[in-house]
């Protein structure tokens, strides 16, 4: 199934990315704990961060495996909703994943 | 949204964290609970951890894995055993157990308190704490000191 939506984005929705050397990830208790490493210091009293459902379906699929395009394809396809508001939280995650540096292009 | 900040973990979800980031590297920073460590590291103060580049020394504070609750702990090595290493709060008169030392995981580089940082009770003078905590006369020492602070 090919999404016929091609949503706004600052990056070439054919690029491949990958999450960045410069974190630390890791499922305790259910949950996606991510760690940031910031001038050589992982800091868990200011900077950590965890997914939603949707955010965690996202990353796994930024594996270095996939482009942006097929990452929304195969979410549409898995909740079976509109390619535009996929698109939309594809873009807004991996936009706010680099401007954090957590995520690398490949 | 799908990337939220994130509550600080628990306790028992610190030392996974840790580890991880301590084993790329890096220094791993965090907030301290508890009052094991008064007067040298309070409840609320922000802990640096440093990964290991050599063994323990008599003295260090180090983080490891607690040998009975499994979870982070920042305590002061009171006596060494060739790989095993004996620990102890500094304000607590029961030491915590032998550890090993494939559960230390870093070694305390910096203390946070009030947006400043405090070393005492890192350096050179970690060895006389040591000693004293061993022997329990720590506290006796800064009772007196505490008495004595008083009439000045």
């Amino acid at each position: 199934m090919k999404s016929s939506y091609t949503a706004p984005s600052t990056f070439d929705q054919t690029t491949v990315f990958v999450p960045s050397e410069d974190i630390v990830v890791r499922e305790i208790e259910g949950e996606l704990i991510l760690v940031p490493i910031a001038a050589g210091v992982g800091d868990a009293e200011d900077a950590i961060f965890t997914f939603n459902d949707t955010g965690r379906e996202i990353w796994q699929r930024l594996d270095g495996k996939r482009t942006i395009q097929q990452v929304i394809v195969e979410l549409q396809a898995l909740y079976d909703a509109p390619a535009g508001g996929i698109a939309e939280d594809v873009s807004g995650l991996v936009s706010e994943l680099l401007r954090r540096n957590m995520l690398a292009q490949k | 949204m799908t990337l939220a900040p994130s509550n600080r973990p628990s306790s028992g979800l610190l030392f996974p964290l840790a580890s991880e980031v301590l084993a790329t590297g890096a220094k791993f920073r965090f907030r301290a609970r508890g009052g094991s460590m008064m007067p040298f590291i309070l409840d609320g103060d922000v802990l640096t951890i440093a990964p290991l580049s050599n063994f323990p020394l008599f003295g260090d504070v180090v983080a490891f894995r607690h040998p009975d609750t499994r979870k982070l702990t920042v305590h002061r090595v009171v006596r060494t055993d060739k790989i095993m290493y004996l620990m102890q709060g500094d304000a607590v008169n029961a030491a915590d157990g032998w550890v090993h030392a494939a559960d230390i995981i870093g070694r305390v580089v910096m203390i946070e308190r009030a947006g400043s940082s405090v070393h005492f009770g890192l350096g050179a003078e970690r060895i006389a704490i040591a000693w004293m905590r061993r022997f329990n006369f720590l506290w006796r020492l800064l009772r007196i000191i505490g008495r004595a602070m008083r009439y000045l």
